[in-house]
């Protein structure tokens, strides 16, 4: 009997430094990049725009919101536009919550065929200093805290050859902390089919 | 101890001698296990230090374990205990074996520090060669081929010849051809230099070597220890291209400056600035004098002078250069299984070849060899993409667009480098490098970079983003130079200030010497695509340098503002009919003729004589100092003049023809 115990003992202790080498190897090894993933918490269906556990309670709160809207049979688009262009603006110039210069902020929301070019521009203008997020990053960066529909116009907007029913939401924010950054200005939303999205933002100097 | 030898004697004798062979190559094994990890400098430090002493556990383990069992005569359990250890000796001498390759890789591409210098005095084949001819020779004593091995050539052949100066080798070689000197004076790379002198032939097909001499000096540019920076902080990287058909990268090959491509790189953002200097950009040579010459002709002089050149030119440090030879990308993109590139349809000379892009293959060779791609984007291979990098005459821009498609080139081979995964593919890719590339970054240095490369190989395998590669465009003018030497016109490249001084800004940005200034504001149309900024691009306000103009029938007036502008000092001489300089076809009182050259370099005149035609009164012959000093006597027009300068003023319109 006691060899048979000294026996399993020895295997169980064998067994486990071999997984403490291994998991050791494995996370000073193969472990990720600076840049770690963000655990998404909602999603609505059918319409790619998500909630992430790293949105302010602000953003929460728009996007419930808007969720809340999408869900109805008949969905209010002038609402949903509304709800679009507040978390466009929420989400891109909250950039205190972003892992990297390339973490871009209201990409989901713009027209699909530009998010490349949009992609472009935020990484070489807003967010062209922002350093990778980890225990180094040192910088101050804003986060929107309050935000407000000022005006809102029916319009059309034409891309190439296209004209689409539009809409031309002026809207106003606020800061945590007040850094320079843009405060007020218009975002223009196409409704294409179904699905709203935004084409143009144009900053509104006071 | 004695006790427990005495026992082991009674074991079975083919257990107890394959315990002490066991033991004796497990030992040897895991020394040069942990001999190579050693070398690891900077790698993964942790994990190295968990595996040598866990390595070193299991040997004492082994040597008291394994013993006991013998002891005990319990063979079975040595048996399988001895055949780990066999896993473990097979682990050491597999990964021993990976490690030295990369390492003994890593340091073949690091420059040795002894280099071979070699001199050759050449000739113009089927012309003789005697005591009573005159050879040509770079007046820049420190140049070690050009001059310093020149003299023990000198008196090891005893050679009697009279030395004619020259500041540049493109006008020692041109006057060579012209039979004016009877040889010269050459570096070791001069068949890469100058094999586009004369477009007929190469200078391999019209010299011939009277003499060589060769010498094992200490590497110049590896003593400088250019810098001393890893990958733990920004580092600036000048890229030589090596025009060689061989495989492998010859230590001592000679590269001719024609592709100079300069790398800023921040290994905290991944951020990287390229900018392709065009090989015909007119700049002081940092080695001769800071005599105004093409930047390529600095490679004449060695490594050390092109960066410092360089360097000098971008008012920046270069921390390491790398010498790439070209060959070596045909074998590394193969390695690659090629790289997407969006091919640009010629724009000069398209139906040469039905639209394709063609270009002899990577040994020089056309006809049936010769290489042609299509436009537009597509996998190019090795030998295409090499093609697509050396093509130039079949773009308008020629050179400059040459240097677009290399940057090209450069950013499909970085993306498709980090996306790489089967080991296999690595040996190749490793070779690749290894044999065709040579830096003055010494191996722990490169080593450093494994923690930046990893991160970037991860973030390239999650689907994001691993490196910013930014290009810069030095913008650039015609600028046509009037070489006293040769009498003749060689085609430059002069660069708009503003542009410069805007990719040195931008350069010091991404060291992390200037701080950039952060975007507060933003905006956005569909309609209106957003074009990312490339430093230098589209300034084009300030030229760098001027030339002569053609004052020729021009009023004084005019002469003396343009020697107030560029601070010259103005001579004037009135001349009659009949005399030299006296220009009939000009009304008098106007400028007849000009000491300086149309095209002659501004930067290389302090003054000029302009020759004023008299309606046929007696000459009268006075200077007027037009700048602050008051002196009245004549000075020398043209610092670099040679004795043959010709006399006639070449006519503006045969300058332009040329070009």
């Amino acid at each position: 009997m006691k060899r048979k115990y000294r026996k399993i003992l020895a295997g169980l202790i064998l067994v486990t430094i071999v997984l403490v080498v291994a998991t050791l190897v494995i996370r000073i090894f193969f472990s990720g990049s600076k840049d770690t993933k963000v655990k998404v918490l909602d999603a609505v269906k059918n319409y790619d725009y998500v909630l992430e556990e790293r949105d302010t309670a602000l953003f929460k709160e728009t996007y419930n919101h808007l969720k809340a809207n999408l869900k109805n049979k008949d969905i209010d688009y002038a609402a949903y536009a509304s709800d679009l262009a507040q978390l466009f603006i929420i989400d891109l110039f909250t950039i205190d919550n972003k892992l990297s210069k390339y973490d871009i902020g209201g990409l989901d929301y713009v027209y699909p065929d530009s998010q490349d070019n949009y992609k472009l521009n935020v990484e070489n203008t807003l967010y062209k200093n922002v350093e990778v997020k980890d225990n180094k990053r040192n910088q101050d960066l804003p986060v929107v805290t309050s935000i407000t529909i000022d005006n809102r116009e029916d319009v059309e907007y034409t891309i190439g050859e296209k004209t689409y029913p539009a809409y031309k939401e002026t809207i106003s924010w606020e800061y945590e902390k007040d850094l320079g950054y843009d405060n007020k200005a218009t975002v223009t939303l196409i409704k294409d089919q179904d699905k709203v999205y935004v084409v143009e933002y144009q900053t509104i100097e006071e | 101890m004695k006790r427990v030898m005495r026992r082991l004697k009674h074991v079975n004798g083919i257990a107890r001698y394959s315990y002490y062979f066991f033991l004796v190559v497990y030992l040897i094994s895991f020394l040069l296990f942990t001999f190579n990890l050693v070398n690891l400098s900077g790698i993964e430090t942790v994990l190295r230090i968990i595996l040598i002493v866990t390595f070193f556990l299991y040997f004492l383990f082994y040597l008291l374990y394994g013993l006991l069992n013998l002891l005990t005569r319990k063979y079975k359990k040595y048996v399988l205990i001895s055949l780990l250890t066999l896993i473990f000796i097979s682990i050491f001498n597999v990964s021993s074996y990976f490690i030295g390759t990369i390492y003994g890789g890593l340091n073949n591409i690091f420059e040795q520090d002894k280099e071979l210098y070699t001199t050759y005095l050449i000739k113009l084949k089927d012309t003789k060669f005697n005591s009573e001819g005159q050879i040509g020779r770079i007046d820049n004593q420190a140049d070690t081929e050009g001059y310093v091995l020149t003299e023990k050539l000198i008196k090891k052949y005893k050679l009697k010849n009279e030395i004619v100066d020259y500041s540049d080798y493109d006008d020692m070689i041109l006057n060579l051809y012209a039979g004016k000197i009877a040889a010269a004076f050459v570096p070791s790379n001069y068949l890469a230099l100058f094999t586009e002198l004369d477009e007929n032939e190469s200078i391999a097909d019209k010299t011939t070597v009277i003499y060589k001499y060769q010498e094992k000096k200490k590497n110049s540019t590896s003593d400088k220890s250019i810098s001393n920076k890893d990958f733990n902080d920004p580092l600036t990287f000048l890229i030589m291209g090596v025009d060689s058909t061989k495989n492998n990268l010859d230590p001592n090959a000679g590269f001719n400056g024609d592709t100079l491509m300069f790398i800023a790189f921040n290994p905290k953002t991944l951020d990287s600035l390229v900018l392709s200097i065009p090989r015909d950009t007119y700049v002081p040579i940092t080695c001769n004098h800071n005599r105004y010459a093409k930047i390529n002709s600095s490679a004449a002089f060695g490594s050390e002078c092109v960066v410092n050149t360089v360097s000098n030119l971008l008012a920046t440090d270069i921390d390491y250069y790398v010498k790439v030879n070209f060959k070596g990308v045909v074998n590394l993109v193969d390695a690659l299984d090629g790289i997407e590139v969006d091919v640009e349809a010629p724009t000069y000379g398209a139906d040469q070849y039905n639209g394709q892009v063609c270009e002899q293959n990577s040994d020089r060779e056309f006809g049936d060899k010769l290489v042609c791609i299509k436009p537009g984007h597509q996998t190019l291979n090795g030998e295409q993409a090499l093609a697509y990098a050396r093509n130039r005459h079949l773009y308008i821009g020629s050179d400059l667009d040459r240097v677009r498609h290399q940057q090209q080139i450069v950013e499909a081979v970085a993306r498709k480098l980090l996306k790489f995964s089967a080991v296999t593919d690595f040996k190749d890719i490793f070779n690749a490098i290894s044999n065709n590339i040579a830096t003055n970054m010494a191996t722990d240095k490169i080593l450093s970079g494994y923690e930046v490369v990893k991160d970037m190989t991860l973030k390239a395998l999650n689907g994001q983003e691993f490196i910013n590669i930014n290009k810069a465009t030095l913008e650039t003018y015609s600028l046509p130079v009037y070489r006293p030497a040769t009498g003749g016109y060689t085609s430059a490249q002069g660069y708009y200030q503003d542009s410069l001084t805007d990719i040195q800004n931008t350069i010091k940005i991404y060291l992390g010497l200037q701080e950039q200034e952060t975007v507060k504001t933003f905006s956005f149309s569909v309609n209106e695509p957003f074009e990312e900024h490339t430093a230098g691009k589209g300034l084009k306000q300030v030229q760098s340098l001027e030339l002569m103009p053609n004052l020729i029938g021009s009023d004084i007036a005019k002469a003396e503002e343009f020697c107030q502008k560029h601070n010259l000092t103005l001579n004037k001489e009135y001349v009659n009919p009949g005399e030299a300089h006296y220009n009939a076809d000009v009304a008098p009182g106007l400028i007849g003729d000009q000491d300086a050259r149309i095209g002659t370099l501004i930067e290389e005149l302090t003054s000029l004589t302009i020759y004023i035609p008299n309606s046929g009164e007696s000459s009268k012959n006075s200077s007027d100092n037009t700048s602050k000093e008051e002196d009245k006597t004549k000075t020398e027009t043209n610092k670099k003049d040679q004795e043959t300068e010709k006399e006639n003023n070449p006519d503006i319109g045969d300058v332009l023809n040329l070009f």
